[in-house]
């Protein structure tokens, strides 16, 4: 049985989604790597992850992307989540204020268990919900440029923003690893070993076969 | 009847059999509480406007059993009775209050149980089944029988385990919802009614069990996989798609054996909790 043929990239970066429950995580992964929106969604529970590949620079850049539980007694099992992610998406829901101000939480819990040197995108969800607004964007854009984080709104449901937000987040860390931010990048190894930083996390090869 | 339990049993008798295991356990504290003890926790939900719990409840609520239609819109017949069971539960146990997850338990119960059943089925599952620290704030319980569902899979199928550790993926992040929300939305739901008939029977052993034997049976797919993503989506369409359930049964109770004894488990589950 196997579920995709040989499949070839240049890079292999992944993508973590963090935020309060109900924020639309799980319908941004969706959005992103197969265009779908689900009306009928299910909290999630433990972890979900997809893959897209996007071409930056003639570079394929393999996105792995993993979603998990929003609610916090989850976050004890979710610090092996964080291994290895060299992007991060901070989601809030524009409708819901305490959502926004959660992200400070979110934003210690990536500062303790991801890479110092993760790029890491704000992204107000739900920009549909206009009429609902709770969140300014002046606000969050203000917060935003404090704590050095990309910002961005975004609507899961009419696609307004998905694509871009994750075309940056990927783009940025591309131009990160161009630049050799994230140190000791290995080349051609074919599984990543375990490990606590980036080192080996980064996989650039050609001609990998994901079956 | 452990064995009507593992054969499956026949439909007409599940509602009123997993009644009879439930209570079995929990007719004391039931008891105890009085038999008004469930209305006077609902009457409480209703007045209160802040549990502390209301909020992660009431965004659940339609994510649980969207495409059932008695759980399908705010004010379905399944809506509301959920709603009741997991605000009651909310407030007889506190230090549980509500765990992600549990909406699936609970809405699985209330296939076959009446809303009061149903709150003391969910009792039943997270004070007596489990340990009382299985769903707290830390899900403490729960990441203990992960260790222990590790350790028993690295003796189990060593192949296997070996061939996993080899990728930088923490296994149990992917385990650790088939025990949290006992196999609902993992397995297709013929399979998960037989897995439930006999966990209830039998208790949280039979997980162990079923999570070895889904490993054992797709050993060689699952070995094939060289990349992360390629082995979790792998293990996740296997079960998906695992509907033979009497051969699922066969190796869980059958070519598992030896498999630890309940109190040996104990003993592992103390010495994680120690660490």
């Amino acid at each position: 049985m196997s579920f995709q043929g040989p499949e070839e990239y240049d890079y292999l970066f992944k993508i973590v989604l963090i935020g309060d429950s109900g924020v639309g995580k799980s319908n941004l992964l969706s959005r992103f790597t197969r265009n779908e929106f689900n009306l009928e969604s299910k909290s999630t529970i433990g972890v979900e992850f997809a893959t897209r590949s996007i071409v930056v620079e003639g570079k394929k850049l393999k996105a792995q992307i993993w979603d998990t539980a929003g609610q916090e007694r989850f976050r004890a099992i979710t610090s092996a989540y964080y291994r290895g992610a060299v992007g991060a998406m901070l989601v809030y829901d524009i409708a819901k204020h305490a959502t926004f101000e959660n992200i400070d939480r979110w934003l210690k819990e990536l500062r303790d268990h991801a890479d110092d040197n993760i790029v890491v995108l704000l992204v107000g969800n739900k920009t549909d919900l206009r009429h609902l607004r709770a969140v300014m964007s002046e606000d969050a854009a203000e917060y935003a440029d404090r704590n050095n984080l990309i910002f961005i709104e975004t609507s899961a449901l009419d696609s307004t923003n998905v694509e871009h937000a994750f075309q940056q987040c990927l783009n940025e860390v591309y131009k990160r690893v161009a630049d050799r931010h994230f140190s000791n990048v290995n080349i051609g190894q074919t599984t990543a070993l375990p490990t606590t930083n980036l080192q080996s996390t980064i996989l650039e090869k050609k001609f990998c076969c994901n079956s | 009847i452990k064995l009507m339990c593992r054969q499956g049993i026949p439909v007409q008798y599940r509602s009123d059999i997993w009644r009879r295991l439930i209570y079995a356990k929990i007719s004391d504290l039931k008891q105890e509480k009085g038999e008004f003890y469930f209305g006077h926790l609902i009457t409480r939900a209703y007045d209160s406007l802040v549990g502390y719990y209301r909020k992660q409840i009431f965004i659940d609520l339609l994510r649980t059993m969207p495409t059932n239609i008695n759980f399908s819109s705010a004010d379905a017949e399944g809506i509301r009775k959920l709603k009741e069971v997991l605000l009651a539960f909310s407030f007889h146990n506190p230090s549980i209050g509500y765990c992600q997850g549990l909406n699936f338990v609970a809405s699985m119960c209330l296939l076959f149980l009446d809303t009061e059943d149903a709150f003391w089925a969910l009792v039943a599952i997270t004070e007596k089944y489990f340990q009382p620290t299985y769903f707290d704030k830390s899900l403490t319980g729960a990441n203990i029988d992960q260790e222990v569902f590790q350790e028993m899979f690295s003796q189990k199928l060593p192949v296997l385990y070996a061939h996993v550790k080899k990728f930088d993926l923490e296994f149990s992040t992917i385990t650790i919802n088939w025990f949290l929300a006992l196999f609902i939305e993992v397995v297709p739901f013929q399979t998960l009614l037989r897995i439930w008939d006999c966990f209830l029977m039998e208790g949280p052993k039979v997980l162990f069990r079923f999570s070895l034997a889904i490993l054992q049976k797709h050993q060689e797919v699952l070995m094939e996989q060289r990349e992360v993503l390629g082995l979790l989506k792998c293990l996740k369409n296997c079960t998906k798609l695992l509907l033979d359930v009497d051969g699922l049964v066969k190796t869980a109770f059958g070519e598992l054996k030896p498999f630890p004894k309940r109190h040996s488990i104990t003993t592992r589950q103390l010495h994680f909790e120690k660490i």
